[in-house]
């Protein structure tokens, strides 16, 4: 069974008093199983954001359900069970952090769970490892760096013990190395705890190691699959002015000209490899 | 002639204490007048710091900063009007927005130098229209607009002061390619047009090899290398070993290179692909 499910899922902004309804989904349908890493793109605007606030019951839909782990979101009962389940994490860590201390900030979740002490301690620490933070434990957060900053409220997160975390930008302010920490921890938690992530993400090359690639343009989804399949399409992509990676984009230009390469290279190590069959030597 | 001019520049803070971090270490930097220079740095590498002492936010520990020649702590009573002169464009400036219109927000920093309702109101459209914000936006309340157009009236707010250098720290963080590529080519006509000197600090690689002239890598302090665009780049490992990275183009150039293929590190893919093409051509000929 699907863990979550959108079904024919709307959503409208309310009235302002000089702008009208605004409707950005339009009876999107979309699954997702448990344990699946499925990356989220679409420019700003595309409802990306406002689809993976409903997975949380964040937003609720004005057309349509949504469904969590067989929960329907519409449900004003089942909030807080929904929220145990999945966990949201945004752009900037400075808006996530409220303790002034690494450890307190990470049990703040679990405490308002109303868990015992030692079952917080236990999950504090737990989670504390996973995102390879432990050490940093009695550390203040406003001396941390932003990647740093960024895994402590994904600690936050896991020491509820979700099955599922979204995570809105999590790198937007990040620096490479930053962003690297970052997209190496959420693809651990995924692999090891069998965490199910939604990331949405602007960055191409992130979309490349999941599971699957969903696209959304103007509050519907554009196309669906796995990295290679959604890749593989260069020119719709490019029609609605989105990215691809730039390796997949220089064997697509060059295939384009007639040289017979691979139809897709996701990384700039199957772009090299793929140019080195047919350059020659001999200059 | 040099614009501005770091001389042997060094930020200490917390000097004294058991917390002393020195976060700029004996920088120079000569920036030409009308130029565009990237800068980048791994978080903590001093950039911010750096960019902060450029109009007078920080004192230098030591060493000087020139504008136009002289030193901008000469008389550290005027350092309001070095202000107005280097124009900085902080990170999410759109969180400092606060007026009733946008119009009123744009003209907060020309009113500030003492510049009558019309003129401001006139600097203001100009800033505007540079970073393509429509007109009937100007009456709006700043709160009603999207994040780009925020971002964009909080930009404007800056270039409506006409500042002879002006700075920003990462401003296309958080913005989507489209809107990222928007904005920078708008601060590049703004450039072009106005002949002004851009410093430009990001974490992103793409972002500087498309714009910058010159780009300035700071590393633990330190001023590392001040080369053109293409010439940094080319030390992709030594960027990578900072904790930097190449376009993903320029790394795939690169590692080409490394195996023996006569090309360059260059930095976008329409010049790889008129690289690429020929050696092709060749290659396909191959008996």
């Amino acid at each position: 069974m699907e863990y979550l499910s959108a079904q024919n899922t709307s959503f409208s902004y309310e009235e302002t008093e000089d702008e009208e309804k605004l409707e950005v989904l339009h009876g999107v349908t979309l699954g997702i199983r448990k344990g699946e890493f499925v990356a989220l793109l679409g420019h700003n605007g595309s409802g990306k954001s406002t689809l993976a606030k409903h997975f949380n019951a964040m937003l609720l839909p004005s057309g349509g359900k949504v469904y969590v782990d067989g929960l329907d979101t519409m449900d004003e009962n089942l909030k807080l069970e929904i929220r145990r389940r999945v966990g949201l994490v945004l752009q900037n860590p400075d808006n996530q952090l409220v303790a002034s201390v690494v450890e307190e900030d990470v049990a703040f979740g679990p405490e308002n769970l109303g868990i015992a002490p030692p079952e917080i301690r236990r999950r504090v620490d737990e989670a504390l490892q996973a995102v390879e933070m432990y050490d940093y434990r009695l550390n203040a957060p406003y001396k941390l760096s932003g990647g740093q900053k960024q895994r402590i409220a994904i600690a936050g997160i896991i020491a509820m013990e979700p099955d599922c975390i979204v995570l809105d930008e999590p790198t937007a302010m990040l620096d490479p190395r930053g962003r690297d920490e970052v997209l190496s921890t959420i693809h651990r938690l995924n692999r090891e705890k069998g965490i199910t992530v939604v990331l949405i993400t602007h960055y191409m090359d992130e979309a490349v190691g999941a599971d699957r690639v969903v696209v959304m343009d103007r509050g519907e989804i554009l196309t669906q699959g796995t990295p290679r399949e959604v890749f593989s399409q260069v020119q719709l992509l490019k029609d609605h002015q989105l990215d691809v990676p730039q390796a997949t984009e220089l064997v697509w230009r060059l295939r384009q000209e007639g040289f017979d390469l691979p139809e897709c290279a996701l990384s700039a190590e199957e772009c090299v490899t793929a140019l080195q069959k047919l350059l020659t030597r001999d200059f | 002639m040099f614009v501005l001019e770091i001389k042997d520049l060094t930020y200490t803070y917390g000097g004294g204490t058991p917390f002393e971090k020195t976060a700029v270490d004996h920088v120079n930097v000569g920036v030409e007048k009308g130029e565009f220079l990237g800068i980048i740095g791994h978080t903590g590498s001093g950039k911010s710091t750096l960019i902060q002492t450029l109009n007078g936010l920080l004192r230098p520990t030591s060493g000087t900063v020139l504008l136009n020649g002289k030193d901008i702590w000469a008389e550290p009573k005027k350092i309001r009007a070095v202000r107005f002169q280097v124009g900085m464009v902080f990170q999410y400036p759109e969180h400092q927005l606060f007026e009733e219109t946008v119009l009123k927000d744009i003209c907060f920093g020309p009113s500030n130098m003492g510049l009558d309702q019309k003129q401001c109101e006139e600097r203001a459209r100009r800033a505007a229209e540079f970073v393509g914000l429509p007109d009937e936006l100007l009456g709006k309340s700043p709160f009603e607009l999207s994040g780009g157009q925020k971002r964009r009236a909080a930009i404007a707010g800056v270039i409506a002061m006409e500042p002879e250098v002006l700075i920003l720290d990462e401003p296309t963080a958080g913005l989507d390619p489209q809107g990222r590529d928007m904005l920078l080519s708008q601060i590049s006509d703004y450039r072009t047009k106005k002949g002004n000197t851009v410093l430009l600090v990001s974490h992103s690689m793409e972002d500087i090899a498309r714009c910058a002239d010159r780009v300035l890598v700071m590393n633990e302090g330190k001023a590392v290398m001040l080369d053109t665009a293409g010439e940094v780049f080319a030390r992709g490992r030594e960027l990578e070993r900072m904790g930097l990275r190449v376009p993903q183009i320029t790394g795939i150039m690169l590692d080409l290179m490394e195996k023996g293929y006569p090309v360059h590190p260059v930095l976008t893919v329409d010049r790889a692909v008129g690289e690429l093409l020929p050696l092709l051509r060749k290659g396909g000929d191959r008996p």
